[in-house]
């Protein structure tokens, strides 16, 4: 049975899914400001 | 299964201040929560009673348009968005089979950052010329003007806004990373669905609401004109940006709600939620549907007749994927061998009351005939129809649902059916009125009305007081029922279905440390 609490590869997909997140934050808050410059 | 070390954690204060267990951080969110809800539900009563009759009684005019918006804030980022990430962090763990949240420091953070946000936007009615007064849609050119109060708000919203961002990243990571084996999407809970798109929801508009708080605060303090037509901006700005972030924001407060509606009628029921797949698409479709009907609350400002068009309706294409989902939960019903029992009366009323608020949605969305209801009485009683009946009966639905297996006590049923007819009976009574009020044309945020409106008005007063008066009942019986009672079983409903059924009642402080397989 897998130790789900030190399992490297679970813990590198979630830095990974937060690192996408956290882009998709960036992205939403800069494109809010963009548009109404444009 | 926990052995007795995993049990460990400091007592007293410093449990709760440093605590990362996905348990104790639901607690204190719903704790949150609940406080929230009686201090907005407090703001609501000085409200109705400054409405009880006409002629100015009890508070003056700009007090009772800073209790309007700042009830509306804190039940939104207080009350009803903290409420259901308190559920999800006491049942995400335990219905996916992961012993935690996937970042537990980071869940601690996001709480701890509510009280002082809340606090800050309290404090911001005692500063001098008070709290914001523009209505929660912080419309310009009122926002602007406001005093120091505003901005204290506007900060607050940001640290709200924060929560919720650290918060959603923290329950997808979860979610999409800490599945028990076997457990594939198509196999999670409905809870757990809706809330995974929820999240999504909240990072794709929460930062779209900070760029827009973000202008107004450059525009009130470092000489910018976003949203100033005098120089060279637009405040129609304001409401394209704030209603890209508030419709979704809607079902960011509706959807968990479904989720609670899915697992509690199939258990009352008996029989298997009908049509799961199509729930998953139907909620997937209302969640990316809502990001293109903004501009159906701003009717009024004018816009192309192609515009009216397009938003009116993308708006009514809402009511098919909501359909679905209403005649799934009948569906599961019917022919089912159905008991009810306090969390299934919330779930039946919470459709009930829903569906009339989705019926007076689709009115609204017409758009000449929105521009007859536009700022009436009328929306006021369509969004809390739709507000109350999902969040608020889907939070107290969950809520009785889970508590026996959250305290390892049965809660006194007696009890919680009085909680649930007198908030159903004072909610009904509070805004079904409101209805016939806004179709006579009396307008929203107003302190004072014509003679002709006394009568409804001092039907929904009594509601209020009614309502607000139900939730001791519900203070005393969670209260009773964290302190002893009849003990639950393990699985405590006999239809209930799921994982966090598999642990014990209370479940041990550290659950699943060893993932359980999914057949």
């Amino acid at each position: 049975m897998a130790d789900v609490l030190h399992d490297n590869k679970q813990r590198q997909r979630i830095h990974l899914t937060v690192a996408a997140l956290t882009l998709l934050v960036v992205v939403m808050f800069v494109s809010a400001a963009w548009l109404s410059l444009a | 299964m926990a052995t007795a070390h995993h049990a460990d954690h400091p007592t007293g204060l410093s449990r709760w201040l440093f605590t990362t267990n996905h348990k104790d951080i639901g607690t204190l969110y719903l704790i949150f929560a609940f406080v929230m809800a009686i201090i907005g539900g407090l703001m609501s009563l000085v409200i109705r009673s400054e409405l009880w009759q006409p002629g100015l009684q009890l508070v003056d005019p700009n007090f009772f348009n800073q209790m309007t918006t700042v009830h509306a804030l804190v039940m939104i980022f207080g009350f009803a968005m903290p409420g259901f990430v308190g559920l999800a962090n006491w049942q995400i763990p335990m219905m996916i089979g992961a012993p935690d949240m996937a970042l537990p420091r980071m869940n601690n953070w996001s709480f701890w950052i509510l009280p002082f946000a809340a606090t800050l936007m309290i404090l911001g009615l005692f500063m001098p010329g008070g709290g914001p007064a523009a209505g929660w849609t912080l419309y310009p050119p009122l926002s602007v003007q406001g005093g120091i109060g505003t901005d204290f708000t506007l900060l607050a919203i940001h640290m709200l806004g924060m929560s919720s961002i650290l918060g959603s990243i923290n329950i997808i990571a979860t979610i999409l990373n800490m599945r028990a084996p076997g457990m594939t999407l198509m196999k999670m809970p409905m809870f757990v669905w809706t809330w995974l798109i929820t999240a999504f929801l909240l990072i794709a508009v929460m930062p779209v609401l900070a760029g827009a708080v973000t202008m107004l605060i450059t525009d009130r303090h470092f000489g910018t004109h976003f949203f100033d037509a005098g120089g060279g901006g637009d405040p129609v700005l304001w409401q394209h940006v704030f209603w890209f972030f508030g419709h979704p924001e809607v079902y960011i407060l509706v959807l968990p709600a479904f989720g609670v509606f899915s697992q509690i009628i199939p258990t009352f029921a008996r029989k298997p939620l009908f049509g799961y797949d199509s729930m998953v698409f139907a909620t997937a479709s209302i969640a990316f549907l809502s990001f293109i009907v903004w501009a159906h609350h701003m009717y009024t400002v004018g816009m192309p007749m192609a515009g009216e068009l397009f938003f009116m309706y993308a708006t009514m294409l809402i009511a098919v994927p909501t359909g679905v989902k209403v005649f799934n939960w009948i569906s599961t019903m019917w022919r089912g061998s159905m008991t009810f029992e306090t969390p299934m009366l919330w779930a039946i009323g919470g459709v009930f009351v829903f569906t009339i608020g989705g019926l007076s949605g689709l009115m609204l969305a017409i758009t000449p005939v929105d521009f007859q209801y536009h700022d009436t009485y009328f929306v006021v009683a369509h969004f809390h129809y739709v507000i109350f009946g999902a969040s608020v009966f889907g939070l107290f639905g969950a809520v009785m649902y889970w508590l026996p297996k959250w305290t390892g006590h049965m809660y006194n049923e007696t009890l919680g059916k009085w909680h649930f007819w007198l908030t159903m009976i004072g909610f009904n009574l509070t805004f079904f009125p409101q209805h016939f009020l806004g179709l006579a044309g009396m307008p929203r945020r107003i302190p004072d009305y014509a003679l002709q409106f006394t009568d409804f008005n001092r039907w929904s007063t009594v509601g209020a007081f009614m309502t607000i008066a139900a939730q001791l009942i519900f203070f005393y019986l969670a209260i009773r029922c964290m302190k002893g009672g009849a003990k639950a079983t393990d699985k405590v409903w006999e239809g209930s279905d799921g994982l966090e059924w598999t642990l014990s009642s209370p479940p041990p402080y550290h659950s699943f440390t060893v993932a359980p397989k999914v057949k």
